[in-house]
């Protein structure tokens, strides 16, 4: 009794993925390096970084399309080296390429998807319905798939993934290449989805995305998890709140006015990145530098700002996103 | 979930059922062309060079082609899907990688294509027989034994399988759409006229007539001459064995090779 009373318990705290040194190569490339990883149930988790990072790779792996070079991963309790298919069948995935069936409209996508599932008949057409309802596209059930604007493909294609009910959504740059009223309605389809309790896992490379979005979040660069927290806690901890730019022509003397001010931070121990034209200062003391600069000819501004995401980024790699 | 050397064959029914739907939707565009072009032959050569050679291996000109038009029909049936076709799914639409990431596998996917591609040679075989027996009434000749008309369809599974695994095989190796004009150049089209279809074997030179009896559709077209002219021989056995070993042997070469394009 005691032991199975025990199991219960664990069983609602399990967590939905547990990547145990994880590894991918293909030849001389290490895609994924070495991955730790446990993402608790009920949770919107964002795995951020550069395109070639190694996020589409940990995607595929989680269901089973690319077979482990090392490690284990185990997706709601199952190994998905021994048992792709259960965990195929509860979860959901949206993947970054449009791959939807262009001879098939809207509704018809969604009810031959559900098929794999083992749903059909009037259950299929039923829940068709109501995910084409819940993503705004009821109007273009009968709608081709060619004739649909992008948006609406990307919602699509969310609710296609949502066809079984999944315990996990994974989702890769869902919001890629997307105009912003469109991104917006695609993160409230994630939104809806996670206020059911549901876990939703993604992947992008706009941190703006994953601090609106994500609960907690790993920032991985060249196959390897750089940090992990949640996003205000990484952004206090490592850049603080706040963040200044100084910004400079880098023509004209402009790029030694910011080497100057670069210099000067590592002397007062002010944390800094240096890109391309400006120089960005963070944390408490930034005041200092800016009475000192402000007034510098070189200087064409100065952005006062919250710290975000991107500068903890920028902190970690001391480079830009490579986009 | 049931499953037959790792495939599950719910899932591949399911996998099957998705491409008889696009099939289905297009199907105006879709089967006048595969039967017209193999009617135009029979029509053209059968009665057109027909009226000028009185025999051929014993029967009319039109009798001795309309067989052989039936073997090419299945053929071009599971090739051009299992190579042009796949590969737009593959590659243009992204399908497999979109069933993949259902309860299928990546092996049902394949198999899907498998039966899919024997289907349309099937179907196929079936719409040319029908067309076949329907000149015959016309010119008021049967041009295809009863008993062997029934049985074209059924042939062309083993056939279809055969087929469709290599065509699976180059798919796999494909780097571009393009490139399946090589493997039709090459290998098709010079089959397509030497494997005893237009012309019968024996007046080859020996060399050559080996080399026919390496081809598949050699064996292919023997086996529906066999049926079309009911006798159903000894001689037809080794035709019927080349069949069912090349069938196992290009359908796991088609599906594990083809693997790499879905799971890597």
């Amino acid at each position: 009794m005691l032991l199975l009373g025990t199991r219960d318990v664990g069983a609602v705290s399990e967590p939905a993925i547990v990547a145990k040194g994880l590894r991918k190569s293909f030849g001389d490339l290490v895609a994924v390096d070495n991955i730790d990883l446990e993402i608790p149930s009920g949770i919107c988790f964002g795995l951020l970084g550069p395109n070639g990072a190694g996020k589409t790779t940990t995607i595929r792996m989680l269901q089973a399309a690319s077979p482990l070079s090392g490690g284990s991963l185990e997706v709601l309790g199952r190994d998905v080296v021994t048992d792709g298919r259960a965990v195929r069948s509860r979860i959901g995935v949206v993947p970054q390429e449009d791959n939807l069936d262009p001879d098939f409209t809207a509704e018809y996508n969604l009810i031959v998807y559900a098929r794999y599932y083992g749903i059909r008949g009037s259950v299929a057409r039923e829940k068709t319905a109501e995910l084409l309802e819940e993503v705004g596209l009821t109007e273009k059930a009968g709608e081709k798939v060619p004739h649909l604007s992008g948006g609406m493909k990307r919602r699509l294609i969310v609710a296609r993934g949502l066809i079984n009910d999944p315990e996990l959504l994974v989702l890769d740059e869902p919001t890629t290449g997307l105009d912003p009223q469109a991104r917006h309605r695609v993160w409230d389809q994630i939104r809806k989805y996670r206020r059911k309790g549901r876990t939703v896992l993604l992947t992008t490379h706009y941190m703006d995305e994953a601090e609106l979005l994500c609960d907690d979040l790993a920032i991985i660069d060249q196959g390897r998890i750089l940090i992990r927290g949640p996003p205000r806690k990484l952004i206090d901890e490592t850049v603080g709140r706040e963040a200044i730019e100084f910004v400079a022509s880098p023509f004209d003397g402009g790029e030694q006015a910011l080497d100057r001010i670069a210099e000067r931070a590592a002397e007062s121990n002010i944390k800094s990145s240096r890109i391309a034209d400006r120089v960005i200062a963070y944390g408490d003391a930034i005041e200092s530098l800016a009475t000192e600069f402000e007034s510098d000819s070189k200087i064409h501004d100065t952005i006062r700002r919250r710290a975000t995401l991107e500068d903890v980024f920028l902190q970690l790699t001391g480079r830009q996103l490579r986009e | 979930m049931k499953e037959i050397f790792g495939v599950s064959p719910r899932m591949v029914a399911t996998v099957w059922q998705r491409h008889a739907d696009v099939w289905i939707r297009t199907w105006k565009t879709n089967l006048l062309p595969p039967l017209l072009e193999p009617i135009l032959y029979l029509l053209g050569f059968g009665f057109g060079v027909g009226a000028y050679i009185h025999e051929m291996g014993g029967v009319t000109y039109v009798e001795f082609i309309a067989p052989s038009i039936l073997a090419i029909s299945m053929m071009f049936g599971a090739f051009f899907e299992a190579t042009y076709a796949a590969f737009v799914r593959m590659y243009y639409q992204r399908t497999w990688q979109a069933l993949a990431a259902t309860p299928a596998s990546a092996d049902d996917v394949l198999v899907g294509e498998l039966f899919w591609a024997t289907t349309k040679s099937v179907v196929n075989a079936t719409l040319m027989t029908i067309a076949i027996i329907f000149v015959g009434f016309v010119v008021d000749i049967q041009l295809l034994d009863w008993t062997g008309a029934l049985m074209m369809p059924i042939v062309a599974i083993p056939i279809g399988l055969m087929f469709s695994g290599m065509g699976l095989i180059l798919t796999a190796r494909t780097p571009s759409i393009d490139w399946f004009n090589i493997p039709f150049f090459l290998f098709i089209n010079p089959m397509f006229i030497l494997a005893g279809t237009f012309f019968p074997l024996d007046k080859f030179p020996e060399i050559a007539q080996n080399i026919a009896l390496c081809l598949p559709l050699t064996h292919a077209a023997l086996i529906t001459r066999s049926l079309a002219y009911g006798e159903f021989g000894m001689d037809v056995l080794g035709s019927v064995a080349y069949v069912l070993l090349l069938m196992p042997l290009m359908m796991y070469l088609g599906v594990t090779r083809c693997r790499k394009r879905i799971v890597s």
